[in-house]
């Protein structure tokens, strides 16, 4: 257990003999960094040219430009029967988990085929049929929830985790310490992982905490926390495997903290001119899908033709979605007795 | 504090026994949890310690610590555990100590659990076990009735048992109910009240009032403790000819609207007690309806008896001037029956 | 101090009556109980006694003239005293001592004193009642007593003036319970009509108060009651015998009253009434009384009558005679109160004084039956064992209110009834000489 991570780490794996998959869960990685990165990109889009008056997508996009790493190296790891319960950056995860892209353009849109049937909108849903808790605006609000569907994993004797994540900005409220504590007093198969995006709305991490590694709490806790490089998939799916992994053979909850830097404005309505621009700049050139598709085109572990046609089957994904939710009923009174 | 109860004695008829409320409250958590594997109970202190009112004492013994486990001192992931399992499939019940506490846990009641079946379509079907009430001369902290912040968030069912049938069968009912449920149990009645309870597993509805005891003259509308003092009231005035009908409304939410206002029509005069205090209680929410649904009925302007708007005095005779009394009952019956 | 007498509301659904003759002058000094003023209603004509001691002062509407109840008639000098305990019960008004009506004439004063109407407005149809702003009145009705007001078809402004023993004066639901109980049952308001001009050989007939009052009540009536009928002949051959020979004996009628307040006992829904709310699907129920407050028909010059024998079914033999006469001659005269033309819940009518043998009848509005003792006429007969023989039979008619009873109870009781008059005991005419 390391508490001191070098800030850019082998991304083969930081401990020990590097991590092996294999080449199609490789490609599937890739395939979920490049659909989220998509997704939004399109959520971005449709927020910007909209009209105002008649607008498709309600309210704002939050987006996880440049962080989809941490999401979707995480989510990759899990089992069927493992649970989610994500924060509002983590569409990648999402996505990994099974919710479809025309539930997400439904939830975007607020119609009734959301998986919250028009009620609530943008990231502000989850999806029981596919263990998925709600977000709640309310920061690390899940957290104790998190903690209570492990204890049921735990009372039935299951051996299923519950991996859950939260940013720099949740970190301070009161729930994340009560969480960790109840989590690790026993030994909960929950993994908490820290989207640490140096950013809460316009707070930058240092008038955010005291402490700049967040990971560092694990020890307050009894737990084990790793400080890792959040833009380098592998090393995320790495770093978490191992501690759902510990999860799973009953030893208790991990703290993982992911570095990035949140590479949009807070919603898709905030210009972020508090980020400093050569903060902007070094970490473009850290992002995540490039360096991930280096990497991979550099091992021959994929060909130019399989990347087109990736790229076009998320296209053609992404529109078939978005046209068909724009299709489908806004939800109206007579709805409400449903789930009432 | 309290002491453990010894177990209920089974002095009663053949398949009755007589219990506290206490001992009813307990006897239907080991009911439930024989019945169903997915009920488990956990909170501060409720194993071996048996809760601070010994409510929960030897059902750790029964059950063992992974159905009756003991909590970190955290309200919001004593809740937040309620919610989680319930959503995974479990029954919880979760304990409170006091309900005074609840404000620390209430984030994640009121904003994840509440709204949860209205905007995800999944039920959570959790019980918070929330000990409220004073009179026992243990101050602000630990005396509060908090019923009315709850009665104002959708998605929440509010019990309040005045009797010990009443505590067990609630309970049940609270347990069999999908939707999130706080039970509110008064702490005072724990030792004070006795009374013959089935052994056997029996739910009271929830939603449905009771009229304790009829009467021509005047309604009065109440729950938990305050109960007994309309009761007690209501002996007296019937000395002097005359008679309270007491409508023991036992659940908050959902509302039983109906057995309030079918009493009111039969005496056109009504009394809401209740021992929280006065402003924005209950008891506004009462009144308005009276007064919405029932206006044509009404022969006196309604009264309402609550505690004064301060916090709960600890030295006891500022909790008693506090409290609601039987003489503020029959004061306000008295006057009522003039018109 | 100066206060002013108000068109008292002479009965439920009167909204005027008409001044006939004051019998007391400016200036006299009058006492609380003395005759003040001949006053003629839609039911009768009576002397109107005053409810003030004091001097009369000003009369603000003379003779021969009609006013609408609440309209200021007369001033009065009273006490101070006895000016207060007046206006706290609500007779009478304080009279303005403003510049403008001091020493205005009578005209002037007629026009600006009253200015909230009380009372129903003359309409066939809906009844609005207006708010008073008399002091002793109005506000302090709770909304209980203003639904069972409507309930009841009373008048607001006669709901207010119901004696009140709650706070304040206000009118409990007992008040108001015993009210109604001591009143009985509603009538609609009189509908006002022109006269239409002459036609050849058409003459015009003005309809007086007291007739128009009768059509309404049978219009109504027979527009809201389903009627139905039926008859029995009955043999008093046990009565006549009896009968003859007394100097003075009591007539037929007594005796089929008596015999009908016993029948009753058996019958309630005889002595019933169907009630319901004017709105469709209003509520709707039977009220069954548990006094008998007997109508009796009574035609008089001015038209037909009907006294109330109230408490019948607790009077004895004598008492009913007694009470029979007075009523019957009170009507006659004119002398009766208000309270004793009001409030029958069933209805009996001699209708053989006329010589009828069969009567088409109308129960009157409010009520559940009517009962005719038609004319004892010698009839042949076949009595026990098929023996031919000459009695005295009376046809006994029934008319009653198919909502409430059905046919063969009617006959039931009609049989009843006639059981009673064919065996009449007796002994109830104890110190009968």
């Amino acid at each position: 257990m390391s508490l001191q991570p070098a800030p850019n780490s082998d991304p083969s794996g930081p401990e020990g003999p590097s991590l092996i998959l294999p080449r199609e869960k490789l490609l599937d990685i890739y395939y979920y960094l490049l659909l989220t990165r998509t997704v939004e990109n399109k959520v971005a889009y449709i927020c910007q040219s909209q009209n105002p008056q008649q607008p498709l997508i309600i309210g704002k996009g939050y987006l996880s430009t440049g962080q989809e790493a941490i999401s979707v190296g995480a989510a990759m790891t899990l089992e069927e029967k493992d649970w989610l319960a994500p924060s509002h950056r983590d569409m990648g995860a999402h996505l990994v988990r099974g919710i479809t892209l025309r539930q997400v353009f439904s939830q975007y849109f607020c119609r009734i085929t959301s998986p919250t049937r028009g009620r609530d909108g943008n990231v502000h849903f989850g999806d029981t049929s596919k263990r998925i808790l709600s977000f709640v605006s309310h920061m690390a609000s899940w957290l104790p929830v998190a903690n209570g569907v492990a204890a049921a994993m735990q009372y039935r004797g299951e051996k299923n985790v519950v991996l859950t994540f939260f940013g720099d900005g949740a970190s301070s409220q009161g729930v994340v310490h009560e969480s960790l504590n109840y989590a690790a007093v026993f030994k909960l198969p929950v993994v908490f992982v820290i989207n640490n995006n140096q950013f809460a709305i316009s707070t930058p991490l240092h008038e955010q905490s005291a402490v700049e590694n967040l990971a560092l709490r694990a020890v307050g806790y009894g737990i084990p926390g790793k400080t890792i490089d959040g833009n380098q998939v592998l090393e995320v799916y790495a770093s978490v495997k191992q501690a759902v992994d510990r999860a799973r053979r009953g030893e208790g909850p991990s703290l993982i903290e992911c570095k990035t830097l949140r590479m949009s404005g807070h919603g898709t309505h905030d210009p972020a001119t508090y980020i400093p621009k050569d903060l902007l700049q070094a970490w473009k050139k850290k992002d995540p899908i490039v360096s991930f598709r280096t990497y991979l085109e550099d091992k021959n572990l994929i060909a130019k033709s399989e990347e087109s046609h990736i790229q076009e089957r998320i296209q053609r994904e992404v529109e078939e979605a978005v046209e068909w939710a724009r299709a489908q009923p806004t939800p109206t009174p007579e709805d409400l007795p449903t789930w009432l | 504090m309290g002491e453990g109860a010894t177990d209920p004695d089974s002095g009663g008829s053949a398949d009755m026994a007589v219990m506290t409320y206490g001992e009813a409250i307990r006897d239907g958590l080991r009911t439930a949890m024989r019945e169903d594997e997915r009920v488990y109970l956990f909170g501060e202190d409720v194993a071996e310690y048996g809760g601070v009112y010994g409510v929960t004492k030897g059902l750790v013994d029964e059950f063992g610590k992974r159905r009756v486990k003991n909590t970190p001192l955290s309200e919001l992931a004593i809740i937040g555990e309620a919610t989680g399992a319930a959503i995974a499939g479990l029954r919880p019940i979760a304990e409170i100590q006091f309900s005074d506490f609840i404000t620390s846990g209430f984030s994640s009641l009121v904003d994840y659990a509440a709204p949860y079946f209205f905007r995800m379509g999944t039920h959570v079907p959790m019980v918070i076990r929330a000990p409220f009430g004073g009179g026992l001369r243990i101050g602000p902290f630990h005396s509060k009735c908090p019923e009315a912040w709850f009665f104002h968030v959708p998605g929440i069912k509010i019990v309040t048992p005045s009797t010990p049938y009443d505590a067990k069968g609630l309970l049940q009912a609270a347990i069999d109910d999908d939707d999130p449920v706080i039970y509110f149990e008064h702490k005072k009645l724990y030792y004070e009240l006795k009374d013959e309870v089935p052994a056997e597993r029996y739910t009271v509805p929830i939603g449905k009032a009771a009229v304790r005891r009829g009467g021509r003259h005047v309604t009065v509308v109440t729950y938990g403790a305050m109960v007994h003092l309309a009761m007690k009231a209501a002996e007296e005035l019937a000395a002097e000819g005359i008679e309270i009908e007491v409508v023991d409304l036992r659940t908050l939410v959902p509302l039983d609207e109906e057995t309030m206002l079918s009493s009111f029509r039969k005496t056109n005069r009504v009394i809401i007690l209740h021992e929280a205090p006065r402003r924005g209680g209950v008891g506004a929410e009462l009144e308005s309806i009276i007064v919405e649904k029932a206006f044509d009925h009404l022969a006196a302007p309604p009264v309402r008896i609550a505690a004064k708007m301060m916090p709960v005095p600890f030295s006891p005779q500022l909790e008693d001037f506090y409290l609601p009394s039987k003489q503020d009952v029959i004061d306000a019956a008295r006057r009522l029956v003039q018109y | 101090m100066l206060i002013a007498l108000t068109m008292p509301q002479f009965g439920e659904s009167i909204t005027r009556a008409r001044i006939v003759h004051w019998l007391k002058k400016e200036g006299d000094a009058v006492k609380e109980g003395e005759p003040l003023v001949e006053m003629e209603t839609e039911k009768s004509v009576f002397s109107y006694e005053s409810p003030f001691s004091g001097k009369l002062g000003k009369i603000l509407e003379p003779d021969d003239v009609e006013a609408e109840v609440g309209r200021e008639i007369a001033q009065f000098e009273v006490s101070d005293v006895d000016g207060k305990k007046y206006l706290s019960l609500g007779v009478g008004k304080v009279v303005e001592q403003s510049a403008a009506s001091a020493g205005a004439p009578v005209g002037a004063t007629r026009r600006a004193a009253t200015a909230v109407p009380f009372g129903i407005a003359p309409t066939p149809s809906t009844t609005i009642p207006q708010p008073s702003t008399s002091p002793s009145s109005g506000t302090k009705l709770s909304p209980l007593i203003r639904s069972l007001a409507k309930e009841k078809g009373l008048a607001i402004a006669e709901a207010e003036k119901i004696p009140g023993t709650g706070p304040d004066g206000r009118v409990t639901k007992d008040d108001f319970e015993k009210y109604v109980a001591r009143r009985g049952g509603v009538t609609p308001p009189l509908q006002t009509s022109t006269v239409p001009p002459t036609r050849q050989g058409v003459t015009i007939v003005n309809v007086p108060a007291i007739r128009g009052r009768i059509a309404d009540n049978m219009a109504l009536s027979k527009r809201t009651i389903p009627h139905a009928g039926c008859s029995v002949d009955v043999d008093l051959k046990l009565i006549e015998t009896w009968r003859s020979g007394r100097e003075k004996a009591p007539s037929y009628v007594v005796f089929a009253i008596v015999a009908v307040l016993r029948a009753l006992k058996n019958h309630p829904l005889i002595n019933s009434a169907w009630k319901e709310g004017p709105e469709p699907n209003a509520k709707r129920w039977i009220e069954s009384y548990d006094y008998v407050n007997m109508g009796i028909a009574v035609a008089t010059e001015q038209g037909l009558m009907v006294p109330v024998m109230k408490n019948a079914d607790k009077l004895s033999f004598p008492e009913i005679l007694k009470a029979l006469e007075r009523l019957v001659d009170g009507s006659r005269k004119g002398t009766l109160k208000v309270d004793e033309l009001t409030g029958a819940t069933i209805t009996v009518n001699n209708t053989g004084a006329v010589g009828a043998v069969r009567t088409q009848q109308i129960v009157p509005p409010g009520q559940g039956s009517i009962i005719a003792f038609n004319r004892v006429v010698k009839r042949v007969w076949v009595s026990a064992g098929d023996k031919v023989d000459i009695r005295p039979i009376m046809g006994l008619d029934i008319a009653f209110d198919h909502r409430i009873i059905d046919g063969d109870h009617a006959g039931r009781f009609l049989m009843d009834v006639a059981k009673n008059l064919e065996n009449f005991d007796f002994s109830q005419i104890l110190t009968y000489a």
